[in-house]
Protein backbone atom coordinates (compact mmCIF):
# COMPACT_ATOMS: atom_id res chain seq x y z
CA UNK A 1 0.00 0.00 0.00
CA UNK A 2 1.24 2.90 -0.88
CA UNK A 3 1.46 5.49 1.43
CA UNK A 4 2.38 9.14 2.54
CA UNK A 5 2.33 10.68 6.21
CA UNK A 6 1.52 14.46 6.61
CA UNK A 7 2.28 16.12 9.69
CA UNK A 8 4.06 19.25 11.03
CA UNK A 9 5.66 17.32 13.61
CA UNK A 10 9.36 15.85 12.32
CA UNK A 11 8.85 13.84 15.70
CA UNK A 12 5.37 12.46 15.00
CA UNK A 13 6.52 11.40 11.24
CA UNK A 14 9.12 9.60 12.41
CA UNK A 15 7.34 7.64 15.00
CA UNK A 16 4.47 6.76 12.31
CA UNK A 17 7.34 5.90 10.32
CA UNK A 18 8.65 3.85 13.02
CA UNK A 19 5.39 2.05 13.39
CA UNK A 20 4.72 1.39 9.64
CA UNK A 21 8.29 -0.64 9.33
CA UNK A 22 6.61 -3.57 11.35
CA UNK A 23 4.35 -3.85 8.48
CA UNK A 24 6.01 -4.69 4.75
CA UNK A 25 2.92 -4.01 2.75
CA UNK A 26 2.91 -0.09 4.03
CA UNK A 27 5.36 1.48 1.65
CA UNK A 28 6.08 4.94 2.83
CA UNK A 29 6.65 6.77 -0.45
CA UNK A 30 6.74 10.44 1.03
CA UNK A 31 6.15 12.45 3.85
CA UNK A 32 5.14 16.04 4.48
CA UNK A 33 5.34 18.63 6.83
CA UNK A 34 2.19 20.71 5.31
CA UNK A 35 -0.89 19.69 3.20
CA UNK A 36 -0.48 22.34 0.68
CA UNK A 37 2.91 20.08 -0.42
CA UNK A 38 0.87 16.95 0.09
CA UNK A 39 -1.70 18.00 -2.32
CA UNK A 40 0.95 19.00 -4.89
CA UNK A 41 2.04 15.58 -4.47
CA UNK A 42 -0.96 13.61 -4.81
CA UNK A 43 -2.08 15.61 -8.06
CA UNK A 44 1.11 13.74 -9.75
CA UNK A 45 1.18 10.39 -7.74
CA UNK A 46 -1.52 7.39 -6.77
CA UNK A 47 -1.59 7.40 -2.95
CA UNK A 48 -3.81 4.40 -1.40
CA UNK A 49 -3.27 5.67 2.34
CA UNK A 50 -2.69 8.79 4.02
CA UNK A 51 -1.78 9.48 7.82
CA UNK A 52 -2.48 12.56 8.55
CA UNK A 53 -2.68 15.17 11.53
CA UNK A 54 -5.64 17.20 12.16
CA UNK A 55 -4.00 20.60 13.33
CA UNK A 56 -1.51 22.05 10.74
CA UNK A 57 -0.55 25.16 9.62
CA UNK A 58 -2.03 26.74 6.30
CA UNK A 59 -4.71 24.12 6.21
CA UNK A 60 -6.00 21.56 8.44
CA UNK A 61 -6.26 18.03 8.39
CA UNK A 62 -10.39 18.29 7.45
CA UNK A 63 -9.67 20.97 4.94
CA UNK A 64 -7.07 18.66 3.22
CA UNK A 65 -9.41 15.83 2.86
CA UNK A 66 -11.92 18.04 1.05
CA UNK A 67 -9.45 18.56 -1.54
CA UNK A 68 -9.31 14.58 -1.91
CA UNK A 69 -10.87 13.58 -5.15
CA UNK A 70 -9.40 9.89 -5.32
CA UNK A 71 -10.46 6.78 -2.99
CA UNK A 72 -7.58 7.06 -0.47
CA UNK A 73 -7.72 5.71 2.98
CA UNK A 74 -7.26 8.02 5.87
CA UNK A 75 -5.80 7.13 9.31
CA UNK A 76 -6.11 10.60 11.16
CA UNK A 77 -3.49 11.18 13.95
CA UNK A 78 -4.41 14.17 16.72
CA UNK A 79 -3.40 14.50 20.31
CA UNK A 80 -6.74 15.77 21.24
CA UNK A 81 -9.71 12.91 21.10
CA UNK A 82 -12.10 15.57 20.92
CA UNK A 83 -12.64 15.60 17.07
CA UNK A 84 -12.94 11.68 16.51
CA UNK A 85 -16.84 12.35 15.86
CA UNK A 86 -15.94 14.88 12.96
CA UNK A 87 -13.19 12.50 11.68
CA UNK A 88 -15.76 10.26 10.89
CA UNK A 89 -18.15 11.91 9.19
CA UNK A 90 -15.60 11.71 6.37
CA UNK A 91 -15.85 8.10 4.38
CA UNK A 92 -12.37 8.33 3.99
CA UNK A 93 -11.63 8.67 7.39
CA UNK A 94 -10.66 4.95 8.39
CA UNK A 95 -9.52 5.28 11.98
CA UNK A 96 -8.63 8.32 14.29
CA UNK A 97 -5.24 7.96 16.74
CA UNK A 98 -4.66 9.67 19.32
CA UNK A 99 -1.07 10.58 19.92
CA UNK A 100 1.07 9.07 21.18
CA UNK A 101 0.17 6.27 19.16
CA UNK A 102 0.81 2.72 21.15
CA UNK A 103 2.08 0.02 18.92
CA UNK A 104 -1.55 -1.93 20.13
CA UNK A 105 -3.49 0.45 19.14
CA UNK A 106 -1.54 0.94 15.54
CA UNK A 107 -1.84 -2.60 14.82
CA UNK A 108 -5.65 -2.44 15.39
CA UNK A 109 -6.01 0.14 12.81
CA UNK A 110 -3.70 -1.41 10.39
CA UNK A 111 -5.36 -4.04 10.53
CA UNK A 112 -8.55 -2.01 10.34
CA UNK A 113 -6.88 -0.58 7.29
CA UNK A 114 -6.48 -4.25 5.51
CA UNK A 115 -10.43 -5.14 6.35
CA UNK A 116 -11.28 -2.09 4.82
CA UNK A 117 -9.03 -2.37 1.78
CA UNK A 118 -10.39 -5.99 1.03
CA UNK A 119 -14.18 -5.05 1.53
CA UNK A 120 -13.84 -2.12 -0.83
CA UNK A 121 -11.95 -4.52 -3.79
CA UNK A 122 -14.64 -6.68 -2.95
CA UNK A 123 -17.24 -4.12 -3.84
CA UNK A 124 -15.57 -2.87 -6.85
CA UNK A 125 -15.07 -6.67 -7.70
CA UNK A 126 -18.67 -7.72 -7.78
CA UNK A 127 -19.93 -4.02 -9.71
CA UNK A 128 -17.46 -5.00 -12.33
CA UNK A 129 -19.19 -8.63 -12.53
CA UNK A 130 -22.61 -6.90 -12.30
CA UNK A 131 -21.75 -4.60 -14.81
CA UNK A 132 -19.99 -7.29 -17.20
CA UNK A 133 -23.31 -9.36 -16.81
CA UNK A 134 -25.68 -6.21 -17.28
CA UNK A 135 -24.21 -5.87 -20.72
CA UNK A 136 -24.49 -9.54 -22.03
CA UNK A 137 -26.50 -12.29 -22.41
CA UNK A 138 -25.94 -15.98 -22.64
CA UNK A 139 -28.00 -18.38 -25.00
CA UNK A 140 -28.12 -22.06 -24.70
CA UNK A 141 -26.91 -23.29 -27.54
CA UNK A 142 -26.89 -26.98 -28.55
CA UNK A 143 -25.26 -27.65 -24.67
CA UNK A 144 -23.26 -24.47 -25.12
CA UNK A 145 -23.67 -21.73 -23.52
CA UNK A 146 -22.98 -19.24 -25.96
CA UNK A 147 -21.66 -15.26 -24.79
CA UNK A 148 -24.30 -12.40 -26.86
CA UNK A 149 -23.03 -8.98 -25.64
CA UNK A 150 -26.29 -6.75 -26.00
CA UNK A 151 -24.51 -4.29 -28.30
CA UNK A 152 -24.42 -6.98 -31.22
CA UNK A 153 -28.03 -7.99 -30.87
CA UNK A 154 -29.97 -6.50 -33.71
CA UNK A 155 -33.47 -7.75 -33.08
CA UNK A 156 -35.42 -10.43 -30.85
CA UNK A 157 -38.17 -12.37 -32.74
CA UNK A 158 -40.99 -14.51 -31.08
CA UNK A 159 -41.44 -18.13 -33.68
CA UNK A 160 -43.88 -20.55 -31.36
CA UNK A 161 -42.03 -22.06 -28.60
CA UNK A 162 -38.40 -20.63 -29.76
CA UNK A 163 -37.15 -17.25 -30.68
CA UNK A 164 -34.78 -16.25 -32.82
CA UNK A 165 -32.15 -13.77 -31.52
CA UNK A 166 -30.58 -12.02 -34.48
CA UNK A 167 -27.14 -10.26 -34.37
CA UNK A 168 -24.80 -8.60 -37.22
CA UNK A 169 -23.04 -12.23 -37.58
CA UNK A 170 -25.33 -15.10 -36.25
CA UNK A 171 -28.94 -16.35 -36.05
CA UNK A 172 -29.88 -17.97 -32.93
CA UNK A 173 -33.14 -20.15 -32.89
CA UNK A 174 -33.45 -20.37 -28.32
CA UNK A 175 -36.02 -22.38 -26.74
CA UNK A 176 -37.55 -19.47 -25.07
CA UNK A 177 -40.44 -16.84 -24.88
CA UNK A 178 -39.97 -13.36 -26.56
CA UNK A 179 -41.34 -11.99 -23.03
CA UNK A 180 -38.09 -13.91 -20.58
CA UNK A 181 -35.46 -12.36 -23.32
CA UNK A 182 -37.12 -9.53 -23.24
CA UNK A 183 -36.99 -9.03 -19.33
CA UNK A 184 -33.14 -9.68 -19.44
CA UNK A 185 -32.54 -6.76 -21.88
CA UNK A 186 -31.56 -3.15 -21.10
CA UNK A 187 -34.74 -1.03 -21.90
CA UNK A 188 -33.01 1.81 -22.21
CA UNK A 189 -31.93 -0.16 -25.56
CA UNK A 190 -34.44 -2.47 -26.45
CA UNK A 191 -38.03 -1.83 -27.63
CA UNK A 192 -40.90 -4.46 -28.14
CA UNK A 193 -42.35 -2.68 -31.72
CA UNK A 194 -44.71 -5.86 -32.45
CA UNK A 195 -46.04 -8.63 -30.41
CA UNK A 196 -43.28 -10.48 -32.26
CA UNK A 197 -40.04 -8.42 -31.70
CA UNK A 198 -38.25 -6.28 -29.70
CA UNK A 199 -35.66 -4.75 -31.69
CA UNK A 200 -32.26 -2.98 -30.57
CA UNK A 201 -32.77 0.96 -31.02
CA UNK A 202 -29.19 1.63 -32.00
CA UNK A 203 -29.15 -1.04 -34.50
CA UNK A 204 -32.29 1.35 -36.80
CA UNK A 205 -31.39 2.41 -40.00
CA UNK A 206 -34.37 4.02 -41.29
CA UNK A 207 -38.01 4.15 -40.04
CA UNK A 208 -40.69 4.15 -43.17
CA UNK A 209 -43.92 4.02 -42.69
CA UNK A 210 -44.80 0.77 -40.09
CA UNK A 211 -41.73 -0.39 -40.44
CA UNK A 212 -38.05 -0.29 -38.67
CA UNK A 213 -35.22 -1.20 -41.62
CA UNK A 214 -32.63 -2.81 -38.83
CA UNK A 215 -29.87 -3.94 -41.14
CA UNK A 216 -30.97 -5.91 -43.85
CA UNK A 217 -34.05 -7.07 -42.17
CA UNK A 218 -37.49 -5.32 -42.50
CA UNK A 219 -39.39 -5.48 -38.84
CA UNK A 220 -43.09 -4.61 -38.78
CA UNK A 221 -44.38 -1.97 -35.97
CA UNK A 222 -47.53 -2.26 -34.25
CA UNK A 223 -49.70 0.43 -34.37
CA UNK A 224 -49.97 0.52 -31.01
CA UNK A 225 -46.22 0.55 -30.12
CA UNK A 226 -45.59 3.28 -32.91
CA UNK A 227 -45.92 6.52 -30.63
CA UNK A 228 -43.84 4.58 -28.04
CA UNK A 229 -40.85 4.27 -30.36
CA UNK A 230 -41.51 7.77 -32.06
CA UNK A 231 -40.97 9.03 -28.45
CA UNK A 232 -37.40 6.82 -27.74
CA UNK A 233 -36.27 8.96 -30.81
CA UNK A 234 -34.12 11.60 -31.20
CA UNK A 235 -35.88 13.16 -33.79
CA UNK A 236 -34.86 16.52 -35.20
CA UNK B 1 5.57 15.61 40.71
CA UNK B 2 5.50 13.51 37.47
CA UNK B 3 9.37 12.99 35.94
CA UNK B 4 9.87 13.06 32.58
CA UNK B 5 11.02 9.43 31.06
CA UNK B 6 11.97 7.35 28.24
CA UNK B 7 9.72 4.32 28.61
CA UNK B 8 7.62 4.87 25.47
CA UNK B 9 10.21 5.59 23.32
CA UNK B 10 11.91 2.58 24.55
CA UNK B 11 9.25 0.37 24.31
CA UNK B 12 8.64 1.22 20.85
CA UNK B 13 12.12 1.37 19.40
CA UNK B 14 12.49 -2.35 21.24
CA UNK B 15 16.18 -2.09 20.97
CA UNK B 16 16.75 0.10 17.94
CA UNK B 17 19.14 2.47 19.64
CA UNK B 18 19.59 4.11 16.14
CA UNK B 19 16.29 5.18 16.05
CA UNK B 20 16.11 6.39 19.57
CA UNK B 21 19.16 8.87 18.98
CA UNK B 22 16.88 9.79 16.16
CA UNK B 23 13.82 11.11 17.96
CA UNK B 24 16.11 12.37 20.95
CA UNK B 25 18.07 14.32 18.64
CA UNK B 26 14.41 15.53 17.01
CA UNK B 27 13.31 16.52 20.64
CA UNK B 28 16.16 18.49 21.45
CA UNK B 29 16.13 20.34 18.03
CA UNK B 30 12.99 21.33 18.28
CA UNK B 31 12.15 21.64 21.92
CA UNK B 32 13.67 24.73 22.57
CA UNK B 33 12.38 26.40 19.49
CA UNK B 34 8.65 25.38 20.18
CA UNK B 35 9.66 26.83 24.35
CA UNK B 36 10.91 29.89 23.03
CA UNK B 37 7.91 30.58 20.59
CA UNK B 38 5.54 30.31 23.09
CA UNK B 39 7.17 32.34 25.83
CA UNK B 40 7.09 34.84 22.82
CA UNK B 41 3.55 34.21 21.82
CA UNK B 42 2.61 34.47 25.92
CA UNK B 43 4.53 37.50 26.42
CA UNK B 44 3.02 39.40 23.43
CA UNK B 45 -0.20 38.10 24.31
CA UNK B 46 -0.95 36.32 21.50
CA UNK B 47 -2.99 33.80 23.07
CA UNK B 48 -4.24 31.71 20.10
CA UNK B 49 -0.67 31.16 18.97
CA UNK B 50 0.65 30.41 22.40
CA UNK B 51 -2.43 27.81 22.61
CA UNK B 52 -1.26 26.34 18.84
CA UNK B 53 2.50 26.61 20.11
CA UNK B 54 1.09 24.33 23.06
CA UNK B 55 -0.74 22.27 20.48
CA UNK B 56 2.31 21.04 18.97
CA UNK B 57 4.28 20.36 22.53
CA UNK B 58 1.74 18.25 23.50
CA UNK B 59 2.77 15.63 22.16
CA UNK B 60 6.76 15.41 23.22
CA UNK B 61 4.62 15.82 26.46
CA UNK B 62 3.18 12.74 26.23
CA UNK B 63 5.74 10.84 24.47
CA UNK B 64 7.94 12.07 27.64
CA UNK B 65 5.27 10.16 30.02
CA UNK B 66 4.05 13.53 31.28
CA UNK B 67 0.44 11.89 31.80
CA UNK B 68 -0.65 14.57 34.36
CA UNK B 69 1.38 17.54 32.47
CA UNK B 70 -0.95 16.51 29.40
CA UNK B 71 -4.07 17.16 30.79
CA UNK B 72 -2.53 20.33 32.23
CA UNK B 73 -1.27 21.55 28.95
CA UNK B 74 -4.68 20.66 27.14
CA UNK B 75 -6.52 22.38 29.96
CA UNK B 76 -4.40 25.56 28.93
CA UNK B 77 -4.43 24.96 25.39
CA UNK B 78 -8.58 25.24 25.80
CA UNK B 79 -7.84 28.19 28.29
CA UNK B 80 -5.47 30.28 26.32
CA UNK B 81 -8.22 30.09 23.49
CA UNK B 82 -10.74 31.94 25.05
CA UNK B 83 -8.25 34.81 25.69
CA UNK B 84 -7.51 33.04 29.27
CA UNK B 85 -4.32 32.67 30.91
CA UNK B 86 -4.37 31.34 34.70
CA UNK B 87 -2.09 28.65 34.24
CA UNK B 88 1.02 29.89 32.97
CA UNK B 89 3.27 29.52 35.75
CA UNK B 90 2.50 25.62 36.81
CA UNK B 91 2.88 25.18 33.10
CA UNK B 92 6.12 26.72 32.49
CA UNK B 93 6.96 23.91 35.68
CA UNK B 94 6.12 21.47 33.35
CA UNK B 95 8.44 23.20 29.97
CA UNK B 96 11.51 23.93 32.72
CA UNK B 97 11.36 19.75 33.55
CA UNK B 98 11.17 18.89 30.01
CA UNK B 99 14.08 21.46 29.09
CA UNK B 100 16.79 19.89 32.01
CA UNK B 101 15.85 16.48 30.75
CA UNK B 102 16.36 16.90 27.43
CA UNK B 103 19.37 18.37 28.53
CA UNK B 104 20.73 15.96 30.17
CA UNK B 105 19.88 12.75 27.94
Amino acid sequence: MKTIIIDDDATARLLIKKMCNAYSEIEIVSEFSNAVDAIKFLNKNDIEVIFLDIHMPLLSGFDFIKTLKKATKIILTSSDENYALEAFEYSKVVDYLVKPISKKRFEKSIHKLKSVIIKDSLVRDDSIFKEKQRNELYVSIERRLVRVPFSEINFVEAKGDYVKLKTDDESYIIHSTLKKIEAKLPSDNFLKIHRSFVINLSKIIDIKDNSVLLQKEIIPISKSRQIELITRLNIL
Amino acid sequence: MEKPNLKYLEALSEGDLDFQNEVISILKKEFPVELNQFKTAVFHENYTKAAACIHKMKLKISMLGLQKSFVLASEYEKELKIGKNRKQQEFEIILGEIYVFLEKI
